[in-house]
């Protein structure tokens, strides 16, 4: 099991709303094997951003363990320090949110190649790989070295997807990576992830899509209503859920 | 590595009177002691920063955030606490004027908020970059120049301009001056206060993606100052959210963004426009 | 201070007011002027600077009869000093026949009765403005510099308070700058006159106007070097083999001013400060600017600088910018021989 989640929590105190505690997720616990592609669904609203998140540590889970397997041993991700998060987002753990955010003034072939810069690569050598990504997902070079803030939320997508995929992480967090594109470049970007990434990638995808679930996936996890409802084998999944 | 760690950093403007710290906070909602009559700009504030970090400090009007970066910039003195500091034996805050003065030509860079505090108007923008491999014992004209050169450049200031006393300059090339002057001698640590206040959107846009590529670039650990949740967003890794002189939250800038805690921080965070 | 006589009726015109003051004249005053505490107090104030090389001391500076910005500073350093053994020597941009010079000179003989001269060789004590005389100086000497202003750092911040500071501190990269500037302006450092310099490696001086001509003279020289400005009530001192080392970047150097291989008009010497002068004819000539030691060479052109030591010490450049100035590299007279003094 390269990640584990035990009896994850995560409650949000809303001080806007007197303090009322409202639940993301509560109690979700499923381990994940190295190389395992794991698919997340259930409605809108069940957690499932949610859960993509506490791994990332972008939100703090109230309760429960993640435990993920490093080079060094394991690591808490619920617990342990900010510094210990920053330096395991470096190379352990990738993360691509639903949206681009933009950095003003930065061309998309070097939004996508930043990553490699700061593991270490050349500069040319991290754009020109940067364009292999950006090729392979069909955007257009005329848009390469333009800045993605009035790009189509397709393009711009393709551009977050590439970005989490280039440094290759061990782990990789997907949040609905491919929800805004048509299904020629949805097919791209999922074909992708096959030839680029290391077979040893563990990734975590967040689909809303049964057709991409099945294409990709090798186990589902189904959230309801912020709790773990079931987590079954691909193959399961698609007689449980037929055409 | 640690670059800086701070604990029990306190600023009192007044004559502390020993309960001041007690009887002002954000429980309080207030910076002023109602006994002595004493503001404390800041109290209590511990962290760490390591090499090569960006920790943000964000805050509105009062938050104590600018007396913090004064303080770390060695450009006042603290009524209480110590730093220590990589490059440094003992409590920096106890350093005297001469130790001070060679910290910050050699060992720390700062942009202050207002240009005055930070370039001297009717030298040239090149002359105050100048003057900081000066202070630090550059005697070679032809280098100087070089380095200058340099610097301008890397900070997308127009060499052209280099010459031109800085008083003509537009706000967003005092800034990059500034900046320049901060890296001039290669700095360990470096403290930008409000960086983009007052500059254009675009200008804005310039200056930080300047300072991001050279932060990553030379590794140099970073203390960014701002009101500016897009600016923290963009150039921190870590924050700490600061109201009425005290810390009321740190952690991780997306967590802060995203999943914030305190009541304030999340009142910040709904506030964006 | 003696009572004045008391007449037997009150004067009763201007002429026979004035009868009553000469008869007092200058006989009423102390020995050179000044009364006794004065010149306790400014010798104490020589004494701190020499303790301090290159620190600015302040001293009360007292009423003197002319106005403030001819030499008063000058006037009081040289009248304290000056005892019935001394001879005293006045010069003015070179010259021992100017006015100011000349005045001050009577001011000396009236209320000092000493010795004067202009043989800068057999003074004791000399005071100029804006110059170091030609003839090097020996260990029993003082030369009394006029200052305007006493603070090099006044040309780069015109506070008081934040310069004392810098000082304190030895932080003087705005002067630095100020040069950084003055090079990228002119291509070379074009500051004329008041050339900063540090003095024993520690503080940051003015040397007053003289030309950068005779900046080389004040280190590791064998005389004692006073400076001091009566307005600003503020002295300073080069004691003997003191350094003293004009500021300049190591790719541009400090040099001094040089006449094109010009000679003086009168004396022919190619190795003195030199003024130009436009005669009637609208003619453009070079003169020695220290007109006495000018004389001398008149008379005898193979004087040399050092001709009353028995070390031929250089003292001054020569004018031809074909001839490297370093320091110790003795001038050229023309060919004539330097070997040691008779």
């Amino acid at each position: 099991m390269i990640l584990e989640l035990d009896t994850v929590s995560k409650n949000f105190e809303m001080h806007v709303l007197d303090g009322r505690t409202v639940p993301g997720l509560s109690e979700v616990s499923f381990g994940v094997a190295e190389g395992e592609f794991v698919a997340i669904v259930g409605e809108s609203g069940s957690g499932k951003s949610s859960l993509l998140k506490c791994i990332n540590r972008t939100y703090e889970p109230t309760g429960g363990r993640i435990q993920l397997q490093t080079e060094d041993g394991a690591v808490d991700l619920a617990s342990c320090g900010d510094r210990e998060v920053l330096a395991l987002r470096d190379q352990d753990i990738g993360y691509a949110s639903q949206f681009l955010t933009e950095i003003p003034r930065v061309p998309a072939v070097d939004v996508v190649a930043r990553p490699l810069w700061e593991q270490g690569a050349d500069r040319a050598e991290a754009r020109s790989q940067a364009r292999t990504l950006l090729s392979a997902l069909q955007l257009p070079e005329s848009l390469w070295d333009a800045y993605p803030a009035t790009f189509s939320g397709g393009e711009r997508q393709r551009i977050n997807f590439a970005r989490a995929v280039a440094p290759q992480p061990r782990v990789l967090l997907l949040d609905e990576p491919t929800s805004a594109l048509d299904p020629e470049t949805r097919e791209c970007a999922l074909t992708l992830l096959d030839e680029y990434l290391d077979p040893a990638t563990t990734v975590l995808g967040v689909f809303h899509n049964r057709a991409v679930v099945e294409r990709v996936a090798d186990r589902v996890v189904v959230l309801d209503d912020a709790e773990l409802q079931r987590v079954v084998d691909i193959e399961t999944y698609q007689s449980e859920n037929p055409a | 590595m640690v670059v800086v760690d701070a604990s029990g950093l306190t600023k009192i403007y007044g004559q502390p009177c020993g309960e001041c710290v007690d009887n002002t906070g954000p429980a309080v909602g207030d910076n002023q002691c109602p006994v002595c009559g004493s503001v404390v700009a800041c109290a209590d504030i511990d962290f760490e920063l390591y090499d090569g970090e960006v920790l943000g400090i964000v805050g509105e009007s009062g938050s104590g955030k600018s007396s913090l970066a004064e303080l770390l910039a060695l450009d006042s003195e603290a009524t209480a606490g110590t730093v220590t500091y990589e490059h440094y034996d003992g409590n920096l805050l106890a350093a005297g004027y001469q130790q001070r003065h060679q910290l910050q030509n050699e060992r720390i860079g700062m942009v202050h908020q207002h240009v005055r505090d930070g370039l001297e108007l009717d030298f040239s923008g090149g002359g105050n970059v100048a003057e900081k491999l000066l202070a630090a014992g550059w005697r070679e004209y032809d280098a100087i120049r070089d380095r200058v050169r340099e610097l301008f450049t890397e900070t997308e200031v127009p060499v052209s301009r280099m010459d031109d006393p800085t008083d003509t300059y537009s706000g967003g090339m005092q800034r990059r001056v500034q900046i320049a002057r901060a890296i001039a001698n290669d700095p360990s640590l470096v403290i930008l206060d409000e960086p983009t206040t007052g500059l254009d959107v675009s200008v804005q846009a310039r200056v930080l993606d300047m300072f991001r590529r050279i932060q990553r670039e030379q590794d140099v650990a970073t203390i960014v100052v701002s009101h500016d949740l897009d600016v923290i967003r963009l150039l921190a890794d870590r924050t700490l959210v600061m109201r009425h002189g005290r810390i009321i939250e740190s952690g991780l800038t997306d967590r802060i963004m995203e999943d914030p805690h305190h009541e304030y921080t999340q009142t910040l965070i709904n506030s964006v426009i | 201070m003696t009572d004045r006589q008391a007449t037997s009726s009150t004067p009763d015109s201007v002429d026979a007011l004035l009868d009553g003051v000469d008869a007092d004249g200058l006989a009423g005053y102390n020995y050179a002027y000044l009364d006794e505490h004065t010149k306790r107090e400014v010798r104490r104030s020589i004494l701190k600077s020499i303790a301090i090389p290159g620190h600015q001391v302040p001293f009360a500076s007292r009423e003197m009869p002319l106005a403030r910005g001819w030499g008063t500073g000058g006037i009081q350093a040289s009248l304290s000093l000056l005892g019935p053994d001394d001879t005293f020597k006045v010069i003015d941009q070179g010259s021992d026949e100017s006015v100011n010079a000349a005045n001050i000179r009577r001011l000396a003989t009236t209320t000092a009765d000493v010795a004067t001269t202009s043989d800068a060789t057999e003074a004791s004590i000399i005071q100029t403005r804006h110059r170091i005389p030609e003839e090097v100086l020996s260990d029993d000497q003082i030369l009394v510099l006029q200052v305007p202003i006493t603070d090099a750092l006044r040309r780069v911040d015109g506070s008081d308070s934040a310069n004392r500071r810098r000082h304190a501190h030895k932080n003087y990269s705005k002067m630095w700058v100020a040069l950084y500037e003055n090079i990228v302006e002119y291509g070379e450092i074009k500051l004329s006159a008041r050339y900063p310099v540090m003095v024993a490696d520690r503080y940051l001086m003015d040397p007053s106007p003289i030309p950068r001509w005779d900046v080389p003279k004040l280190d590791d020289a064998d005389n004692l070097f006073l400076f001091a400005a009566g307005r600003e009530a503020r002295m300073y001192a080069v004691p003997p083999h003191t350094s003293v080392t004009p500021l300049a970047f190591e790719d541009r150097e400090f040099q001094v001013e040089r006449f094109d291989a010009a000679a003086c008009r009168h004396c022919d010497s190619t190795d003195t400060f030199l003024t130009e002068v436009e005669t009637d004819d609208g003619e453009r000539v070079f003169a020695c600017n220290d007109t006495a030691f000018c004389e001398k060479r008149a008379a005898n052109p193979e004087l040399t600088k050092a001709h009353h030591h028995d070390d031929p010490k250089a003292w001054g450049p020569p004018t031809d910018p074909a001839v490297p100035y370093g320091g110790d590299t003795p001038p050229s007279t023309n060919g004539a021989d330097l070997g040691g003094d008779d």
